[in-house]
């Protein structure tokens, strides 16, 4: 077939030495970039440009592209360890890679993650391979509409972040809706709740709340408890690497996580860290273990580590086969694209197909190379644990400044990471869940916009959105995710018990 | 040999880091023959955004250039400071920068919508060094769209102003929000009446142009070549004034509407700026246009070349900060 034909050629081209120096090179680079939080892919490519002006532009490529799914491998590790999201699709990760790791099973979560992004990071290559172009056609008939039905089918998610009480997680859900909204609103131009300030007119980026609300809440709780004279030390239990009943109970949600974070990176704008939360939630609802969810479940952390990284590759499809960005770091591949002289869009296979296929063979290696580096890593990184608190403190405190400040340049960042920090600290103190929060930071402004999108495009009429059938279609999927958990419990008379079990 | 290029690049980078990182002061020199020895260390180039963007893109490649042609023998490091399409920066650039020779920083026509729409800052508070290359808008429908020329779409909205949905990659008030409107109100459109649908960016509106969500996008035209090559896209007329070379496209001035839309970029230095520092700058630049370097890096971004020294590049604020309150007053944009 002519697709392997073309993809051997890619290998010619991927295979030279000089080219596996560059995916290995990005590759590290992205598992660096993955880990320091602050940090993430978009920056880490686009501070890579100008490094790459004296290389060939395949070669340029597989550096850029292997520091882009690098990160997502590398994103979980702080998570896991330090409850310190390395970038914004790693956030759900910390929810249960970090109570693993407080019980003594880091290295099972780190190893799982590895896993899971290889697993994943695959078969998106494979599918992108393979269905590329066909996808991408269906994929650019998602318009306002579906976003917005889409991104009412991801708020339903919620349910799946609610700790001890469900008031408390709307709540947490509705103040990072309302955070998103400070900033200059696109459809009308103007600012708003930004008081004139002109560090807010941007809004404010997620990552400096959820670093503040997950990794400096937690410094400070520690810090409170240590003061009481609470000195916890976590210590690694048994093995480092995954028993084979957490292996077992993985399977399941890797192969899920992998092809829900595919399809939903294909999606131009859609994106990683959707794909994440989307993917936890499915598992939390589905899984025999959902009791564990929040409590160190490995699932918690296979599903949403698998779906970052079939999302990575999900949006190389857009890119390559229609020439339109999928999300905010293939937009900068693009422009790298065009510094090189390469016009991306529908002709990039057959103008460049050396640069194209070059690329998708590199990308099965180089996922190849990120197993085999984080592997090893993951018996080095678990100690990390053992160090006792005094020290790891200031560390965590060291790079999530380090990394606001070293993104934006600006010091407002800090103060707002500092002013997250305390708030994480309250919200864990009388027990609000942080995770919601970000939910509703990360959906609503793709939500708000699309909704009026299209309401700019018919004119005001809401019936918009339930004439295109894909968008209809996902309308009632919310409508279901909220509707039958509650019906079936009632059913089976089980609703009590299930409502016991969650405060547990 | 590619690999080592790669390696030395990277060292410099480093070294560049290291080298700023000595000297962030502004010295001030008060020597008769001041400014003979200028620059004697690194020069900073700021790009008021994030990484990737257009501003940023301007920054790098102009220093990459620079160097790669020696015109300019200090480093030139890219600093990023982002917020507010440039706000952030500016508030910060003009309370501690005074006077400072060794940052200068790129703009765009954001520098002045942002004070038509209330910021209180404008050019005038800053040195118009030299504007370098322009970027035109595109109007652009899909392949198989019933619309073949500007005129189809200008008479079917005098008819009805909401009957074709435009999409920019802006917010009202943005550039290719600004880009089309000083276009329909030469038509004589109801201009507040058209339906403007507002994306995050040029991607974001081809992907919605190419799924048929709206029927004509606002866009860059580096965003467009691609499509137009692959037949998916057909453009039907530039903002430029003259035609763009390579591009069998008509003006929006040979379609019949007098109005041009020119997304020029340039470099501008603090306000009072020594003399021989701004020279320096003004000279160079005009130097290094003329290079075949950067002709090939203007031929890659499908940018055009206008450059613009310092005396042209003030008038032509001037009179684009005319053009551009108009309009905004005229669509309710202006507070």
């Amino acid at each position: 077939m002519d697709i392997w034909q073309h993809l051997l050629g890619g290998f010619g081209i991927a295979l030279t030495p000089m080219n596996l120096f560059y995916a290995f090179i990005g590759v590290l680079i992205g598992t660096m970039v993955g880990v320091l939080p602050g940090i993430g892919p978009m920056s880490g490519v686009a501070l890579l440009i100008p490094v790459t002006y004296n290389l060939n532009t395949a070669s340029a490529i597989i550096l850029m592209a292997g520091v882009y799914y690098g990160a997502m491998y590398g994103g979980s590790t702080t998570s896991i360890l330090l409850n310190t999201p390395g970038e914004s699709s790693s956030v759900v990760t910390a929810l249960d890679g970090y109570e693993m790791a407080k019980r003594g099973r880091a290295g099972s979560a780190l190893s799982i993650a590895a896993i899971g992004s290889f697993v994943a990071g695959t078969f998106s290559v494979l599918m992108l391979n393979l269905l590329g172009p066909s996808l991408a056609k269906v994929a650019i008939r998602f318009g306002p509409p579906e976003y917005f039905s889409l991104m009412l089918f991801g708020l339903t998610a919620v349910a799946g972040f609610a700790g001890k009480s469900r008031n408390k997680a709307f709540l947490s859900l509705f103040i990072g809706m309302l955070i998103s909204m400070i900033g200059t609103d696109l459809v009308s131009g103007s600012e708003r709740f930004t008081f004139g300030i002109s560090n807010l007119s941007d809004g404010i980026d997620f990552i400096i709340v959820s670093i503040g609300v997950f990794a400096l809440g937690e410094v400070f709780t520690t810090i409170v408890e240590m003061n009481k004279g609470k000195q916890t030390r976590f210590r690694i239990e048994g093995k480092i690497w995954p028993s084979r009943e957490e292996l077992r109970r993985s399977v399941g949600p890797i192969a899920r996580g992998s092809v829900l974070g595919f399809f939903i990176g294909v999606l131009p704008g859609a994106g990683a860290t959707i794909a994440s939360f989307i993917a936890y939630d499915l598992e939390k609802r589905i899984s025999k273990f959902r009791h564990l969810f929040g409590k160190g479940a490995i699932e918690g952390v296979a599903a949403p580590e698998s779906a970052n990284n079939g999302a990575a590759g999900g949006a190389m499809v857009p890119l390559l086969t229609l020439g339109v960005p999928g999300s905010g770091t293939t937009a900068i591949l693009l422009g790298a694209l065009m510094i090189h002289g390469i016009t991306p869009g529908p002709l990039l296979f057959e103008k460049n197909p050396d640069v194209a296929w070059g690329l998708i063979a590199s990308m099965y290696i180089g996922n190849l190379m990120l197993l085999v580096l984080n592997l090893p890593l993951v018996g080095l990184f678990a100690k990390i644990i053992d160090i006792p608190q005094v020290y790891l403190l200031p560390m965590i405190i060291i790079i999530s400044t380090l990394g606001i400040y070293g993104v934006s340049g600006n010091i407002f960042g800090l103060w707002l990471l500092l002013f997250f920090g305390i708030i994480g600290y309250f919200m864990k103190r009388y027990d609000y869940p942080g995770a919601p929060m970000i939910l509703g930071l990360v959906l609503a402004p793709l939500m708000e916009q699309s909704l009026r999108q299209a309401l700019i495009m018919s004119n005001g009429a809401y019936t918009i959105f339930v004439v295109r059938p894909i968008s209809l279609v996902l309308l009632l999927l919310a409508a279901a995710a909220i509707v039958v958990p509650l019906l079936l419990r009632k059913k089976n008379g089980k609703f009590d018990q299930v409502e016991k079990d969650m405060e547990l | 040999m590619k690999k080592k290029s790669g390696l030395i690049a990277l060292i410099g980078l480093m070294l560049i880091l290291l080298v700023t990182a000595c000297g962030q002061q502004p010295t001030k020199q008060t020597q008769a023959n001041e400014g003979a020895d200028y620059p004697n260390k690194p020069v900073k180039i700021v790009a008021p955004s994030g990484t990737g963007g257009g501003w940023d893109t301007t920054a790098r490649l102009m220093s990459k250039v620079m160097g790669e042609t020696k015109l300019i023998k200090v480093g030139l490091p890219v600093e990023n400071i982002e917020g507010g399409s440039g706000k952030v920066f500016l508030e910060g650039f003009l309370k501690n920068n005074v006077g400072d020779p060794y940052t200068i920083f790129v703009n765009s026509p954001p520098i002045l919508i942002n004070t038509a729409q209330g910021f209180k800052y404008s050019y005038k508070d800053v040195t118009p060094i030299a504007g370098i290359i322009s970027e035109y808008d595109s109007f652009v429908v899909p392949a198989n769209s019933k619309y073949k020329t500007l005129k189809e779409v200008m008479d079917a909205l005098k008819q009805n102003p909401a009957s074709v949905k435009i999409g920019g990659g802006s917010a009202p008030g943005g550039m290719d929000h600004l880009a089309f409107m000083a276009a329909a109100k030469k038509a004589g459109i109801e201009i507040t009446k058209i339906n403007y649908v507002p994306f995050q960016g040029g991607g974001q509106v081809m992907t919605a142009l190419l799924g048929n969500n709206i029927d004509l996008a606002s866009t860059g035209i580096s965003e467009v070549q691609g499509q137009m090559q692959a037949g998916t896209v057909r453009m039907l007329a530039v903002t430029s004034a003259q035609r763009i070379e390579g591009l069998d496209v008509p003006t929006v001035k040979e379609a019949g509407y007098d109005a041009t839309f020119d997304i020029w970029r340039g470099f501008f230095g603090a306000k009072d700026m020594p003399a021989y520092a701004k020279k320096y700058w003004e000279d160079n630049l005009a130097k290094m246009v003329k290079t075949p370097e950067w002709q090939q890096v203007v031929k890659n971004q499908k940018w055009t070349s206008s450059y613009r020294n310092s005396e042209e590049f003030t008038k032509f604020l001037g009179e684009q900060t005319q053009v551009i309150s108009n309009l905004m007053k005229e669509l309710g944009l202006t507070k």
